[in-house]
């Protein structure tokens, strides 16, 4: 009896199995940075958003005064 | 990048172990060290797997299905390493509140179960041509088929609460409980008449296999490790990042909240 396909399918299931949770950790990670990257930009945008409307307010106020 | 809002608040006592909590440093470690890491673990484990499948002998009593060993081993053992890891977590996360410790056990687990997958189910196709069958419920079998749930019983746990706190609480105690399968699965082969040969590879004497099968088994044990250590170390960082942001969004939310409050 041959052991080839045992052998094969041993390092098929190893490299198979290792490749799914290299793939899903790397496509994971980079989905949390995106993520991370996209929400802080929002974040900055409305702040400074935000800033020029205080300003724009504060500028108004003094006009009409 | 500064630690979690949440980490910061709580306090980890003994110094270094304080050192090593700040999620920020973490994360600038351990992006410094990813790549390399990845690098070698791939080098290592290509290496050991080409040398033990082409070039390695094979066994004067097995034939080439002794090659099966060269990914069954470092299975086993990875399987048994990565539940120590995450027994030494849970303590971690059980006495000192470590803030990474809970997050580390929860992306050690699948990880282990995974690995020990691999253990078993190359141990079968190892079993099928040497012994004539895929299983028996010999004593090293069966503590290795109840590690693997012992990992899978550890992610259930960590997700089966609403409050994640106390979630990991009962998967960190589950994982020192279980922590009792470790010296059985080691010792099964000589504390029981079991099917599975003894171990060839001991800390305290000499290995009783040949150093042209040897080498590459240890090449590629290292390349396991290696891969094992930079897998975990790839979801730790998604989770903390993940985590910040579920951090920041909540902030968000509750600041959102506050502003439309008269």
């Amino acid at each position: 009896m041959t052991h080839l396909p045992f052998i094969l399918g041993a390092y098929a299931v190893t490299l198979l199995l290792a490749g799914w949770l290299s793939v899903g950790a790397a496509l994971r990670l980079s989905r949390a940075q995106r993520r991370l990257a996209a929400y802080e930009r929002q974040a900055g945008a409305r702040q400074a958003g935000q800033g020029r409307e205080r300003r724009a307010r504060a500028g108004g106020r003094e006009r009409g005064a | 990048m500064d630690a979690l809002p949440t980490y910061t608040q709580q306090r980890v006592r003994g110094g270094w172990l304080h050192r090593f909590a700040n999620p920020g440093r973490f994360l600038r470690l351990a992006s410094a060290v990813q790549p390399w890491l990845t690098a070698l673990a791939l080098l290592t484990t290509a290496c050991g797997l080409v040398w033990g499948l082409f070039f390695s002998p094979a066994d004067w009593q097995q034939g080439d299905a002794v090659r099966i060993m060269y990914v069954h081993v470092p299975a086993a053992w990875l399987a048994s390493a990565g539940y120590m890891a995450l027994a030494v977590c849970s303590v971690l996360s059980l006495v000192w509140r470590h803030p990474l410790a809970d997050l580390a056990a929860g992306e050690i687990s699948p990880v282990g179960a995974a690995v020990t997958a691999v253990c078993l189910i190359s141990g079968s196709l190892w079993g099928k041509p040497m012994w004539g069958t895929w299983w028996v419920w010999d004593a090293r079998l069966t503590s290795v088929l109840v590690l693997f749930f012992l990992y899978l019983g550890h992610v259930s746990l960590l997700h089966a609460f609403d409050d994640p706190q106390r979630g990991a609480r009962a998967a960190a105690i589950l994982a020192l409980v279980g922590a009792v399968d470790l010296p059985i699965i080691k010792f099964s082969v000589q504390w029981w008449n079991t099917l599975h040969q003894p171990d060839s590879i001991t800390l305290t004497g000499a290995p009783t296999m040949s150093f042209s099968m040897l080498w590459p088994l240890l090449i590629s044990a290292l390349g396991f490790s290696l891969g094992f250590a930079a897998i975990v170390i790839a979801r730790l960082r998604a989770a903390i990042l993940e985590q910040r942001l579920r951090v920041l969004m909540l902030a968000r939310g509750g600041a959102a909240v506050g502003e439309t409050q008269p």
